[in-house]
């Protein structure tokens, strides 16, 4: 687990109140409690899972750009009621 | 005396519970546990000689998972062994017991919580016999276990209903579960195993929940017992109504993780087994021992470092009260003649009185304040039958009605307090808040 990765395969050990616990298969000691409805539908205790996790650029340049717009929006208003 | 009343105070208090409804019908009531136990091995219906040995059972704290060490006359029996990082809390924990080698090792059911310690345990300790529920998982926890056992030889051994494990001649351990036919809950296949030394009997769940529980009593099995290890950390999937009041325990033990990300144990489900028992749980009180000789058993915790027990010799010899838990309790406050029968949180005094025919030694009996911040403990005194005897928190000389705790400072909140009155044995024997 030392080296940063975007796939992993996890064992779906088993469901409690909605969640599921995922085991990362190279390192078992390693827990992820996730709830189920974020999981493919019929997923169930005892299924192998790979999981791809990307960085979404985009994304984060799409919400950074809206953010920053806001800011910069409300800082101006407040100026104006001053 | 109420047990609902009792229930807030059963963690900081010392506590003898007196059953009723734990014999058999037909058994005659007998006046010391020794007599007891020599008739209860010709009329009980699990006839097992006690070995005069004590059987000891540790609930131990695990965090989130579940961990259970049996020991009896130098043998011992693990049942889980907790999440992987447990592995090496139970192994400490085994080694200050001295133990070396495990004769069983059994695991409920293949869930991580259950089975991670058991890589550490299977390469530290020489483990004689390993019993699994059979059902098979995926995860490479479960496959390096089953890769360990193969590797060093240890004889391994699928369990299910109507099985019995043989630890010892003189303690019974019926396999309840799982079914000759397999859920597809991994939890529903969880080995459950009746324990039953004398007659003291535990009733270890793994994660059986509901299913499991209408399997078992389908089949019929007498699931009454003394003691309950709760299914499945007390969560909703089990404890059903109908099933507890079959087992119907004094004492039920919940190994759950303190701010565990699964809402256990279910406030529903908790409530029950409240109602129906004293309740003990890992995340509050650690690691729970119950050490019984076949008629007595004694509870101690880690946390709370209290000790509370039973004596089956007391029992009730009404044979129609069927574990009303709230009626071993009432028959014990009836049986007792001394009690506190007035405090006064501004005079500070309170007093007790002997109701009953004869005197009573007080010697080493205990008064305390709520909380335990005061102990007032009696010298030889005796208090006579039909009499009340007055004990001030402030400095006097004592006599034969009035005794003086001899202290500064007041003991009783005036805003409300309780007085609890202990006997030498530590037992609670009455209490009454003002």
């Amino acid at each position: 687990m030392e080296n940063f990765r975007e796939n992993f395969k996890v064992t779906l050990d088993r469901i409690e109140e909605g969640n599921a616990v995922l085991l990362v298969r190279d390192d078992e000691s390693v827990k992820i409690n996730i709830p189920l409805f974020l999981l493919p539908a019929e997923s169930k205790e005892g299924d192998i899972l790979d999981i791809t996790i990307t960085r979404d650029v985009q994304e984060i340049e799409d919400a950074k750009e809206r953010v920053s717009g806001l800011l910069e929006k409300l800082k101006n208003k407040n100026q104006g009621t001053k | 005396m109420r047990f609902s009343q009792l229930t807030a105070a059963i963690f900081c208090l010392t506590l003898v519970l007196i059953a009723a409804g734990c014999t058999d019908p037909e058994e005659t009531p007998l006046e010391t546990a020794s007599e007891q136990t020599a008739t209860s091995t010709l009329t009980a219906q699990n006839t097992v000689t006690v070995s005069g040995q004590n059987l000891t059972v540790h609930f131990l704290d695990v965090g989130q998972g579940d961990s259970i060490l049996l020991e009896l006359d130098g043998k011992s029996m693990l049942v889980d062994s907790g999440e992987r990082d447990q592995g090496k809390v139970v192994t400490a924990y085994l080694q200050d017991q001295g133990i070396s080698t495990l004769n069983y090792v059994v695991a409920t059911h293949p869930h991580s919580d259950h089975i991670g310690g058991m890589d550490d345990i299977l390469n530290i300790f020489q483990v004689e016999h390993f019993v699994d529920c059979g059902y098979p998982h995926t995860s490479k926890t479960y496959e390096n276990m089953l890769i360990t056992i193969d590797k060093k030889n240890i004889p391994f051994e699928v369990v299910q209903a109507g099985h019995k494990i043989d630890f010892d001649p003189a303690v019974d351990i019926e396999v309840l579960n799982p079914a000759s036919a397999y859920s597809d809950e991994l939890n529903e296949n969880s080995v459950v195993l009746k324990v039953t030394y004398g007659e003291t009997s535990f009733l270890l769940m793994g994660d059986a929940g509901l299913e499991s529980e209408e399997n078992i009593m389908e089949a019929g099995y007498d699931v009454d017992s003394d003691i309950l290890k709760v299914g499945h950390h007390a969560s909703r999937s089990g404890s059903g109504k109908t099933f507890i009041s079959a087992v119907s325990p004094e004492v039920s033990i919940i190994e759950v993780g303190a701010g565990n990300d699964y809402g256990h144990p279910h406030a529903e489900v908790l409530d029950r087994l409240q109602k129906a028992s004293t309740v003990y749980r890992t995340d509050m009180d650690g690691t729970i021992v119950i050490t019984t000789d076949g008629s007595i058993y004694t509870v101690t915790t880690e946390k709370t470092g209290n000790t509370s027990s039973r004596n089956e010799a007391y029992a009730s010899t009404d044979p129609t009260a069927e574990g009303q838990s709230e009626e071993y309790v009432d028959s014990s406050s009836t049986e007792s003649t001394v009690y506190v029968s007035d405090l006064n949180l501004q005079d500070e005094w309170v007093q007790i009185s002997n109701t009953g025919a004869s005197p009573v030694s007080l010697n080493g009996w205990k008064i305390e304040d709520e909380g335990s911040k005061h102990t007032y403990t009696f010298q030889p005194y005796t208090l006579n039958a039909g009499t009340t005897v007055t004990v001030f928190t402030g400095k006097g000389t004592n006599s034969a009605t009035e005794l003086y705790w001899q202290l500064d400072n007041p003991v009783w909140n005036n805003d409300g307090d309780t007085a609890y009155l202990y006997d030498d044995s530590g037992k609670l024997v009455s209490k009454l808040e003002s």
